[in-house]
């Protein structure tokens, strides 16, 4: 799903499907932890932060910080899905498989 | 057969309460249990003028002794006295190593203040506290054949062992003015004499050291008159009043580490409250099942605990309207504030736990011996050894570039922070998302893993003694529940809301003060025990009862001896025969058992293998109890002071209210029976 991109010289987010895009300067913190859901339960693509390509300075920063900060974090999405797959693996295991009978 | 002990005290040491030598109760002891040797063993010291005045005084063998602290256990080191100068002497510097009560020598020390160690008797504390450790049996072990035990079942248990030492059973006394009663702890040796080498030669011979000098082999003294019992089951009649319970008194105040179960104690008197205590000591009994089942939870929990999602939304809140306000500001942005460094994004320093746990599993596969085959089949060592070696490079690499990324982080938080102080902008916040990420994810699956964990689950299953116990996983369903666990006065109310929402509650349980955050996993799942009886059904008050004593009984393996007061006065004959008699049989294999009873279901069908039978006397001087013994087979039982009873007209009276009334009822049941 794409979460970011640039066009018509503006930055957008989206956090929605169908798409509803907004311009970058619109994010707030309660759509940011929203794009940070999709980012763990799908792949997500962005357009690359290009300040030549976005007019509005404000939204040239906010755009880049945003992008970046997703960048980081898509590099380490592989160990993102490892660390929290093992995350309190034991227990899910032993709770799941109990060994006494269900009642 | 010879009657020693050789551990007792005469002088009171630091290593012992304060107390008082009187060689009047030496005297009366040594005559009253008719020793027929004694050492003299105090604590890391020899009191040559003492030990010459005993000696002068008793007229059996007095031996020189001392018992030494070492290696953090005690031995008896017992010598002939013929040169008793130099004993002291050597004595003298044991109590110089030994200045303390926490002080001990090794056995080097030992042999080089005793050179020539074939010249005493050894004698560690083997079956008693504080023991010699084993390795310091093993270096001495030519010098040592006999080994103390402090209870006529261990006694017994060491002698069947070939493997043991062989045992001695001494008092341990202190000959002081304030002894109570005279110690009924002796033990006998089937030697000639009691000089030294022939009480040396005896105790390397299992087979010539007994507790009584009965042919069996088997009884031991109990009372300071000779009253014995038998290393097995003994039985204790006597009409009502006789001094049964008396005697079972005087035996449980003679011995250390017994196990009494006095009459109706097990019986319950209020139904709700004894049902409750009884589910109490259940829990108690099987909190091994409880532990383990939480186990993980519990990990998962105190993770957990530090995880608050309201703080990272905090964090990204901030991060944002910082972010916000300083874009906007971004027309008045001063040289300081548009330096890139001044908005720059930390980079995210994460751990490598997740490599760290792929080598070390790597490493496991390599160094497996157990499963090498298996392991081989699949993947070459070789290859393994190829792949733990580009793990590890990869892991340096990246190492690497992490402590890179921290320097760098260093560095531009410095250079920040001195920009922020020269303008006036806005400073944008930061925000690690990874973890904020990683958190929401932890939340998810600890939900997932409390869900699953209080689903309606039977944990365990055990049959005990024809009982089924039953652990069963449940969720809480009060607020009353829970403080029930917690054990406190402290209102759930509010936490018992959100139990539902196991994060949310967490959070609420963290509100409440006076609760340990270690048992905040206590909260999350209800482990209940119920006993089942043979049909599937919760036990009944009686059965509750049942349970108890077979439990009881099955304990008293941990104890030196076991004393039941009149079972029956609680339950009925089918159970005491069926379930009962077979328990205590067994157990009376493995130590001495004494049971007091009127009834003939436990009495006679047991088969005891010692009976006694008490009588009250009553006399000008007051009441007197006399106790009668011996074995079932034997026609006659016998008093310390020789006074003799029948033992068929003692069974019958006792255990079939009299021959007559005996006879009725068989003729009553042939009636019916035609």
């Amino acid at each position: 799903m794409k979460i970011l991109k640039i066009e018509n010289n503006n930055g957008y987010f989206c956090c929605e499907e169908p798409p509803n895009w907004k311009e970058i300067d619109q994010i707030d913190k309660d759509t940011l932890m929203q794009l940070l859901d999709i980012f763990i339960e799908k792949d997500v693509v962005m357009d690359a932060f290009d300040e030549t390509l976005i007019q509005n300075q404000a939204q040239q920063i906010i755009y880049k910080s945003v992008y970046e900060k997703f960048c980081a974090l898509t590099e380490n999405k592989n160990k993102f899905v490892d660390e929290s797959e093992r995350t309190y693996l034991s227990a899910i295991q032993k709770y799941q498989s109990s060994d006494g009978t269900s009642e | 057969m010879i009657k020693i002990d050789f551990h007792m005290h005469t002088v009171a040491t630091p290593s012992d309460a304060h107390f008082e030598f009187s060689l009047d109760t030496l005297k009366k002891y040594v005559s009253s249990a008719e020793l027929d040797a004694i050492a003299i063993t105090n604590h890391n010291m020899f009191d040559l003028e003492q030990y010459k005045l005993i000696k002068e005084e008793l007229d059996i063998s007095v031996y020189p002794g001392i018992e030494i602290d070492i290696d953090n256990g005690h031995i008896l080191l017992i010598s002939d006295g013929t040169n008793l100068t130099d004993f002291s002497v050597k004595c003298k510097t044991v109590t110089q190593n030994n200045p303390t009560e926490t002080d001990y020598i090794n056995v080097d020390t030992l042999r080089e203040i005793f050179p020539i160690l074939s010249q005493y008797i050894l004698i560690p504390h083997y079956d008693k506290h504080p023991p010699v450790p084993q390795e310091t049996i093993d270096k001495l072990a030519e010098h040592i054949t006999a080994g103390e035990v402090q209870s006529p079942k261990k006694f017994m248990y060491c002698k069947k062992d070939g493997a043991k030492l062989v045992p001695v059973y001494f008092s341990d006394s202190r000959m002081t003015t304030k002894l109570r009663s005279m110690p009924v702890r002796q033990t006998y040796l089937n030697c000639g004499s009691a000089g030294f080498s022939s009480l040396k030669n005896a105790l390397s011979d299992k087979n010539k050291v007994a507790l009584s000098s009965d042919e069996t082999g088997s009884l031991f003294e109990v009372f300071e008159d000779g009253q014995k019992l038998i290393s097995g089951l003994n039985v204790v009649l006597g009409e009502r009043s006789s001094g049964k319970s008396f005697t079972l008194d005087r035996i449980s105040n003679e011995f250390e580490n017994i196990r009494y179960i006095k009459q109706f104690s097990l019986i319950e008197r209020d139904g709700k409250d004894d049902e409750r205590r009884f589910n109490k000591l259940l829990s108690d009994k099987h909190s091994l099942v409880t532990r383990e089942y939480l186990g993980e939870l519990q990990s998962v929990v105190n993770d957990l605990v530090d995880v608050d999602v309201d703080v990272d939304e905090r964090s990204v809140g901030d991060y944002v309207e910082s972010l916000l306000k300083y874009a906007k500001e971004s027309e008045r942005h001063d040289t300081f504030s548009k330096a890139k460094l001044f908005s720059e994004e930390k980079y995210s320093i994460s751990s490598q736990k997740g490599l760290q746990d792929l080598i070390a599993s790597t490493e496991n596969l390599i160094e497996n011996i157990e499963f090498r085959g298996i392991i081989e089949k699949h993947v070459t060592i070789d290859s393994l050894k190829k792949l733990i070696m580009e793990l590890m490079i990869d892991y340096s690499s990246r190492d690497l570039d992490r402590l890179k990324k921290i320097w760098v982080n260093e560095l531009a938080s410095d250079v920040k922070q001195k920009l922020r102080t020269r303008t006036a902008s806005t400073i944008v916040e930061d925000v690690d998302l990874y973890n904020i990420a990683l958190n929401k994810s932890k939340v998810r699956r600890f939900e997932s893993v409390v869900e699953d964990a209080r689903k309606n689950n039977v944990i365990q299953r055990k049959n005990i003694q024809g009982f089924e116990v039953v652990a069963k996983a449940k969720p809480f369903e009060s607020a009353g529940a829970l403080k029930k666990t917690s054990k406190t006065n402290k209102a759930f109310s509010d936490a018992f809301s959100r139990y539902e929402e196991p994060y949310h509650f967490l959070q609420e349980l963290k509100q409440i003060d006076g609760i340990e955050e270690a048992d905040y996993y206590k909260y999350f799942v209800e482990i209940e025990y119920k006993i089942l009886n043979k049909d599937g059904y919760e036990v009944s008050g009686g059965e509750r009862s049942e349970f108890n004593l077979l439990q009881e009984i099955k304990d008293a393996q941990k104890y030196d001896m076991l004393l039941i007061d009149e079972p029956e006065s609680s339950f009925d004959n089918l159970f005491l025969k069926s379930e009962v008699n077979q328990l205590i049989k067994d157990i009376a294999k493995t130590m001495p058992v004494v049971i007091v009873t009127h009834n003939s279901t436990v009495g006679a069908s047991i088969k005891p293998d010692y009976l006694i039978y008490t009588k009250k006397q009553v006399s000008p001087n007051g009441v007197q109890y006399i106790v009668y013994s011996g074995f079932p087979s034997s026609k006659e039982l016998t008093s310390t002071d020789g006074s003799s009873i029948n033992t068929l007209d003692v069974t019958l009276g006792c255990l079939e209210a009299g021959e007559v009334a005996y006879n009725e009822r068989r003729s009553g049941y042939e009636n019916l029976k035609n």
